[in-house]
């Protein structure tokens, strides 16, 4: 089974140069651990203070990495993609999705997909790293957060925007995807369902004012 | 020829409709998203059009065109499905 190793760069340890008899200022620091998204109990980069504290200090920091595997099953497909059929860049049907679930792409496009799980099964592990896999993946991560904040016609309308600022050719993305024929394909099929979805509202609105109503 | 022209157009439909499903499921060409887009339907509607302009028959006896229409119109048709499931 193909698998795919990922080593990403998560904080900061900090390293004195003298640690037992250097000065205060920069013992205090010594083996300390700071994290770009910290959890409960540590400390985040932003409270990290930046070398030499003092001149001739040769205190220094050393990146904090993390390695996640990602396995692949033998067709290529992401380990946390089971079944489904591949059509227009994306899965159907599959991690026991239904037909008008729509296509899944990567870990966070598709309707109810975030982080490559489906979010309506809670016992599902969904990818090992949930960061987005390429540009369009990021796209969709950021639709999911704007959903938390914003109402839902503004995000789609961002969505758009933001897929059509892509380059039509994903290679010259700045995270660029895996297969070049699948972003293209599902970049365009993911423009056009949600123009015909803002579209559609805008419709009902000409048809029957005040019908849609801005949930946030 | 001339007399089974509107069978040849008819048949032409049916090949535009199977060539955009191989291009929905097979990543076999650059331009397969554009021919789902607009070529297929486009060229399925001149084909259809042009089928009952020159037929002598009855259009009745021409209904074996028309299963290929979904075909010819499948990303239309699966955005129609999806919209209608809720999406």
């Amino acid at each position: 089974m193909a698998s795919k190793t990922q080593v990403k760069v998560v904080g900061f340890r900090w390293l004195s140069s003298r640690p037992g008899s250097g000065c205060e200022q920069c013992a205090r620091w010594h083996e300390k651990e700071f994290y770009f998204q910290p959890q409960a109990g540590q400390l985040s980069t932003a409270e990290m203070p930046t070398p030499p504290l003092h001149p001739n200090c040769r205190c220094h920091t050393e990146p904090i990495t993390a390695t996640t595997v990602e396995f692949e099953s033998q067709d290529g497909k992401p380990g946390f993609i089971e079944g489904g059929d591949k059509a227009g860049g994306g899965y159907w049907k599959n991690n026991g999705r239904g037909l008008l679930d729509g296509p899944v792409y990567q870990k966070w496009c598709g309707k109810y997909w975030s982080a490559g799980r489906d979010t309506r099964d809670s016992s599902a592990k969904g990818a090992a790293d949930p960061s987005p896999a390429d540009d369009l993946d990021a796209a969709c991560s950021g639709h999911d957060d704007c959903y938390e904040l914003f109402d839902a016609d503004y995000c789609d309308r961002e969505l758009i925007n933001n897929l059509q600022s892509l380059s039509d050719d994903p290679r010259m993305w700045r995270n660029p995807p895996d297969s070049v024929e699948d972003a293209t394909d599902y970049r365009r099929l993911a423009i056009w369902l949600f123009k015909l979805r803002v579209w559609g509202r805008q419709f009902r609105n000409f048809v029957y004012p005040g019908l849609y109503q801005p949930s946030k | 020829m001339r007399k089974n022209l509107d069978v040849f157009f008819g048949l032409a439909a049916w090949l535009v409709g199977l060539l955009a499903v191989m291009a929905a499921f097979w990543p076999f060409w650059k331009f397969r998203f554009t021919w789902m887009e607009w070529v297929a339907p486009s060229l399925w509607t001149l084909c259809a059009v042009l089928m009952f302009v020159v037929s002598n028959r009855r259009p009745i006896k021409l209904w074996w065109v028309w299963p290929s229409f979904p075909l010819a119109f499948i990303l239309w048709v699966s955005f129609a499905v999806l919209f209608l499931g809720g999406y």
